[in-house]
């Protein structure tokens, strides 16, 4: 049992890196919107086109270490006894 | 006699106002290009955002930069940073206050040092910013590029001519009683203020 939920928290970890790093996670907080740069041809102005995206942030990544550290350290600490 | 003295007094306050080229430039875009951008550089935290709910006119002739006249209007509630939880704070009351304070305004009262060639110049504008109910005289350097005959080119069917101003400015939220003092490890006091607009004057 104190396998298996190391292996919980070493999929947390692993998971929420990954989920982080391939939706273009950042270390600043956590963005729902995205700007796309463009410059307006005739006033040469430039603008940003906003675009609905999730974009996870450093409190998304601390989230998930501390998750899975809480999770290690609970087999730590904690007794668990399989049910007869 | 007294006609002709009548008719000299009427052609002196007439002809110059019918040569004169006062166009008002209405700033409400409707292809959303318009945009505030802002940015405060604290020590532990940078925030950046834009803001694109802008309105307002100016009227101005084109021959005299100097005279320029009007108002540009911001939506408080189109202001947006990328985090939704700042934004909720931004706006809420102990911040900007949008739902007190609907809208951040600055009245053009004086326009000096125009330096104008070929439909492009430099000028310091002063006038009253408004923002979180706060009114403040402030000056700004603002850059004006006027495109003859081009509103078409943006508005299919349309004939008029455009106005381009860009500015960037720095303000103090403590000027404006947003939170003085306050959270300026986090929140910078100093907001830099950056903004490129046209505006549009139809035949």
């Amino acid at each position: 049992m104190r396998m298996v939920v190391r292996a919980f928290a070493l999929l947390l970890l692993i998971g929420t890196a990954g989920v982080w790093f391939a939706l273009g996670g950042t270390l600043g907080w956590t963005k729902t919107t995205v700007d796309e740069m463009k410059v307006d041809p005739v006033t040469e102005i430039e603008y940003a086109v906003r675009h609905e995206q999730f974009v996870p942030g450093i409190e998304f990544l601390a989230l998930g270490v501390v998750g899975a550290v809480i999770l290690f350290a609970a087999t730590l600490f904690v007794r668990i006894t399989p049910k007869d | 006699m007294k006609h002709s003295f009548i008719l000299s007094i009427a052609a002196a306050v007439w002809i110059p106002a019918a040569f004169a080229a006062e166009k008002t430039f209405d700033f409400k875009d409707p292809k959303g290009v318009n945009t505030v951008n802002f940015l405060l550089d604290a020590p532990l935290e940078t925030i950046s955002g834009t803001a694109n709910g802008i309105t307002g006119t100016v009227t101005v002739d084109t021959d005299d930069p100097s005279t320029a006249k009007g108002t540009i209007i911001v939506a408080t509630e189109s202001l947006h940073v990328p985090n939704p939880m700042m934004k909720q704070h931004m706006l809420g009351e102990k911040w900007l206050n949008a739902a007190k304070n609907p809208e951040i305004t600055f009245e053009v009262k004086e326009v000096s040092n125009v330096k104008a060639e070929n439909g492009k110049g430099t000028a310091d504008v002063t006038g009253t910013f408004t923002l979180n109910g706060v009114s403040k005289e402030i000056t700004v350097p603002v850059s004006g590029t006027y495109l003859p005959g081009r509103l078409g080119d943006r508005m299919p069917n349309a004939k008029g001519d455009l106005l381009v101003i860009r500015a960037e400015f720095p303000i103090k939220r403590s000027d404006f009683g947003i939170q003085p003092g306050q959270n300026e490890d986090k929140v910078s006091d100093e907001i830099k203020v950056k903004l490129a607009i046209a505006g549009a004057a139809a035949e």
